[in-house]
């Protein structure tokens, strides 16, 4: 009988993980076109998250201006899309959006990292070069479309040019599929590199990274070498976020970098779920709120944020997971205390 | 000499808005990312002032001992805790800066509003008419830096900001109380960006948004001037008000100019992580 | 056992992507109920363009409630769904998406950001077919953000706005003119227009300088420079946002505004009432609406909003025309006799609105308002007094609708 439940208990604990995996799933028929799209949407924003929780929550990282990274994936999404007309294009404008946010990203950690530049220094460097790609965009009017934004680019369309098309629109199922699948792809990656060597040192960079490096690693090698995986996740969420919304200067600015670190910090950094409740959540409220609501949630937000920093660095994510660990424990001894003295 | 006093007004206007964040970093190694908040309040004290129907001077009276306060009580309840986690506190100060920007919004309003100048009008200086509005914002800047040189260099209590900041745990070992010390920096860090905001208050706009304009510049200015110096710090912004004017003269776009500058110290920083005028690294 | 588990796991999983492969736009959004129209309001409240925004919304609300005391459209209430973007892109499109596939409204209203608009314009207006009323000044054109059946802009362009004002400022203040800008869209499009017509030119002025910033410049005193040693007579600065106030206030400061005069389209009665009055008095502006004009149905619209929302807002011609938005869309969909989109569209061109700032309509050729233009220059009371009445202007783009 007992063991019995502690299997079943087990078998559900694992299942739980793919619990929301199957409540995604199944979403899309319960809600309309536009709810479907904009689920999709905070997805990607749950996925650029988890690019942003891979440099900051794991090997620890603090980056001001992440959302260059997005919005370099976005505009070479499009500026491909805009000027290069072959078949297949949108698989080249993919290949755009990753290689040129990971070109940066490469650059400016060997750049940086290799000078020395790190930590507080390393945040307030990437913030002004935030700034400064937010202005490039807006005033380089004849490439990017300057402050209105790029416009005027072809419907990215996947499948086998001339075979069979599938135009990637926000609210269809392709979409919301690839983006399902790259969520789960991602969690995968994450999950074994936790569990790998490689995770393990990752890890340890964010823990002691003058005992790494004492111990033989480079360390400025591993820095640049999650910040180019980082960058490459941020630039393909980039891409997809280009059918649910537009590109304009304000996708590469401070408040989208802010909004990615307010995500993460709230849902939790350094786990696996925490980019994803954060996105979620916080995107909900302020689709929901309008006004001076707005303003009271961005206040509160303020607050949650502070105390999360302070006191809950595990986020909305850990005080869930503690809220079920207490449920659980009330549970067992609720139940077994007689059996587990035998 | 009018492109000089420019230039002069404007390196005096950054070294102004920077000081506070300097003096913050230098002691405490804390980059205070509500500093652009910390100036904003500084401006709204002159606009309550101003409601109140009191004249100008009361504003730049009343903003430094307003922020002052609030640095005190910041510092105790949000960066104290945070001693060990130099991380965590450059975070726990955007999420202040988050929260005071959204109640200033929430009790003024989004709207802009206005305080009046304690001067209006221009002067002769060395034969040319110049604002002496301007004049008077290097005047008080030069005037502030020097009670912070006199503070720092001819007091007891500089002496320990000073020995704080060269040996933290030597100076704990004499006796000295870094808690107190950290206080009253942070403390004199928000006031002295508080009477920024109001300084600055006739020559830019008044709205919750306001602290954002400076944050990045008065970062700049730190960090290529030297992180642990006063000199460092007149020299960073000095050397980037400067730059700023001259390029901006000889190139004629503002829009060039503040991508090449902004680029320019990225280069720096890399180059001299520990600034350009500091002489020993850390 | 465990198998079994994994079994039943991989079963649930394959169905569950089987569900979501099959499903299509389900369910349905709102469609009006047999009592109320709705129509949506997309404006910055909060955010960078709440100075603008806010105001807008309350105008908006305002018409709302009174075309509902007086009985609503076709018998029913107006219903408005309200929403705030933030002033952020991205939140525009969101929300425009959700007030036109969610709620499924009529119409939308309100919007001053160019980017916002195109945004809003392009991927949902023109996409969904929800006419989306814009009520704020822009640079017109032939693009799609600017050219839509589903696009109703009743603020001015270019052709209403400048093209008499530029020379009467050259007539009446100077010869010298100095262009101050932000690089942004309709600032380049508003000089390019200026150039290509050669406003300056004849009327017998001449351009003595053009100066192109960044978005942020925050101390302007080169530019200033600049601007003091060209000599010029007339300064006309096309910065938007806070960003003006910092040019304005520097510009006051160096004494430039005892030689030289100030005259742009931006600056109104949003914030030049704020301003010293030594600076204000003398500021020349030219737009659609002044909060000074006497008529009737002026000091009836003001009296309506200073008892609602006090006298502390300067009533500017976004705000007016964010309230008079409502009104056209009101008579329009009263002519077209039924609640219907495209039926309000085809009506639109055919009704005038008795306005506040004079009587308005819709162009057909470009859905842009035939708006009273009038030139207005500000007096130490934070008023605009009104120089010149230069009638209707029909709007003149390179958009026309009956070509698409």
């Amino acid at each position: 009988m007992n063991s019995n439940a502690q299997g079943r208990s087990r078998a559900l604990s694992k299942a739980m993980p793919l619990l929301p995996l199957i409540i995604f799933l199944i979403l899309p028929s319960f809600l309309t076109g536009f709810q479907t799209e904009l689920i999709a949407k905070f997805l990607v924003f749950a996925i650029v998250g988890i690019s942003y929780d891979l440099i900051w929550g794991f090997a620890g990282i603090s980056n001001f201006g992440h959302a260059v990274f997005f919005g370099l994936g976005a505009y070479g999404f499009g500026l491909t899309l805009k000027y290069v007309h072959i078949p297949g294009a949108t698989y080249l404008a993919f290949a755009a959006a990753i290689l040129l946010p990971l070109a940066f990203g490469i650059f400016l950690s060997v750049f940086l990292h290799h000078g020395k530049v790190a930590g507080a220094f390393f945040a307030v460097v990437t913030m002004c070069l935030c700034v400064a790609f937010e202005s490039i965009a807006s005033a380089w009017t004849d490439v990017t479309g300057g402050m209105n934004g790029l416009y005027g680019f072809d419907t990215p369309v996947l499948g086998i040019p001339g075979v069979f098309e599938i135009e990637l629109l926000g609210f269809t199922v392709p979409y919301y599929c690839i983006v399902i699948t790259l969520a789960v792809l991602l969690l995968g990656l994450w999950t074994i590199m936790k569990r790998r060597n490689f995770g393990k040192v990752i890890a340890a960079l964010k823990n002691d990274e003058n005992r790494l490096a004492f111990l033989g690693y480079n360390v400025n090698l591993l820095k640049t070498v999650i910040f180019a995986i980082s960058c490459a996740v941020a630039g393909l969420a980039g891409a997809l976020y280009v059918p649910v919304s537009t590109i304009s200067p304000s996708v590469l600015g401070m408040n989208m970098s802010i909004q990615i670190l307010v995500w993460v910090a709230v849902g939790g950094r350094g786990s696996l779920w925490g980019p994803i409740i954060g996105a979620l959540l916080v995107c909900t409220m302020e689709q929901l709120l309008s006004g001076i609501l707005l303003d009271f949630w961005l206040l509160i937000l303020g607050v949650f944020f502070i105390l999360v920093v302070m006191f809950w660095p595990d986020g909305f994510a850990g005080l869930l997971k503690k809220a079920g660990s207490m449920l659980r424990r009330s549970r067992s001894t609720q139940k077994g205390d007689g059996h587990h003295a035998a | 000499m009018v492109v000089f006093l420019n230039a002069l007004s404007s390196s005096m206007i950054l070294i102004l808005v920077s000081l506070g964040l300097g003096i913050i970093f230098g002691q405490m190694n804390v980059f205070n990312l509500a500093h652009g908040e910390f100036f904003m309040l500084g401006a709204y004290a002159a606009v309550i002032t101003g409601l109140m129907g009191l004249p100008p001077i009361a504003g730049l009276i009343f903003a430094p001992l307003f922020v002052g306060l609030i640095g005190i009580v910041v510092e105790r309840l949000l960066i104290r805790p945070l001693y060990a986690r130099p991380m965590d506190t450059l975070l726990v100060t955007w999420g202040l800066s988050m929260v005071l920007k959204q109640l200033i919004q929430l009790i003024f309003g989004a709207g802009h509003r206005n305080a009046d100048a304690l001067f209006t009008g221009s002067m002769n200086i060395f034969g040319t008419e110049y604002p002496i509005y301007r004049i008077f914002i290097i005047v008080i800047t030069l005037a502030l830096l020097g009670i912070v040189f006199f503070l720092y260099f001819r007091t007891s209590f500089g002496l320990k900001m000073r020995m704080v900041i060269q040996n933290r745990q030597q100076a704990m070992a004499m006796g000295i109380n870094t808690v107190s010390v950290d206080r009253m920096t942070f403390a004199l860090g928000s006031a002295l960006a508080g009477i920024a905001g109001a300084i600055m208050t006739p020559l830019m706009f008044i709205s919750p948004e306001m602290g954002a304009s400076y944050l990045t510049n008065s970062f700049i200015v730190v960090i290529i001037g030297g992180v642990s110096s006063l000199i460092g710090l007149v020299g960073g912004g000095m050397t980037y008000g400067i730059a700023k004017t001259i390029i901006d003269f000889v190139i004629a776009n503002s829009f060039l100019t503040n991508i090449i500058v902004l680029l320019l110290a990225i280069v720096i920083i890399r180059l001299k992580p520990n600034g350009i005028f500091t002489r020993k690294s850390r | 056992m465990k198998r079994m588990k994994t079994r039943i796991l991989a079963a649930t999983l394959a169905a569950a992507t089987l569900v979501t492969l099959t499903a299509g736009c389900s369910g349905g959004g709102g469609g009006d109920s047999a009592e109320t129209i709705k129509i949506g309001s997309l404006n910055h409240v909060t955010g960078v363009g709440a100075p603008w925004g806010d105001p807008m919304q309350k105008a908006i609300e305002l018409a709302v409630e009174e075309i509902n005391a007086d009985g609503g459209v076709l018998g029913k209430q107006i219903e408005l769904i309200a929403e705030d973007d933030n002033t952020d892109t991205d939140m525009a499109l969101q929300k425009a998406k959700k007030l036109a596939l969610e709620d499924e409204v009529q119409a939308i209203f309100g919007g001053v950001w160019s980017s916002i608009r195109a945004a809003v314009v392009t991927n949902v207006a023109d996409k969904y077919k929800v006419p989306y009323f814009y009520p704020t000044y822009n640079e017109g054109g032939g693009s799609l953000a600017n050219c839509s059946r589903y696009y109703i802009c009743t603020g001015m362009i270019p052709n209403q706005q400048i093209e008499e004002f530029i020379p009467y400022l050259i007539e009446n203040y100077g010869k010298k003119i100095y262009l101050v800008g932000i690089d942004e869209v309709f600032i380049t499009e508003s000089w390019k227009y200026i150039e290509e017509n050669k406003l300056v030119e004849k009327a017998g002025g001449e351009i003595v300088g053009k100066d192109l910033t960044s978005w942020e410049v925050g101390d302007w005193s080169s530019c200033l420079q600049r601007i003091k040693e060209s000599g010029a007579d007339i300064v006309y600065p096309y910065i938007g946002g806070s960003e003006m106030i910092n040019f304005v206030k520097q510009f006051y400061d160096f004494g430039l505004n005892e030689t030289m005069t100030l005259a742009s389209v931006y600056l109104d009665e949003t914030f030049v009432p704020d301003f010293p009055a030594d600076l204000r008095e003398g500021i020349l502006c030219s737009a659609s609406y002044f909060q000074s004009i006497d008529t009737p149905r002026n000091k009836e619209f003001i009296e309506a909003f200073q008892a609602k929302y006090g006298t502390d807002i300067g009533i500017s011609n976004a705000v007016e025309g964010a309230y008079t938005s409502v009104y056209l869309w009101a008579a329009a969909v009263e002519k077209a006799g039924k609640v219907d989109r495209e039926a309000m569209l085809d009506a639109l061109p055919t009704v005038t609105v008795d306005a506040p700032s004079g009587e308005i309509r819709i162009s057909e050729v470009n859905n842009h308002a035939v708006l009273h233009s009038y030139i207005a220059e500000c007096q130490a009371d934070g008023q605009f007094k009104v120089l010149v009445d230069l009638g209707e202007i029909e709007p003149i783009s390179a958009c026309d609708l009956r070509k698409k």
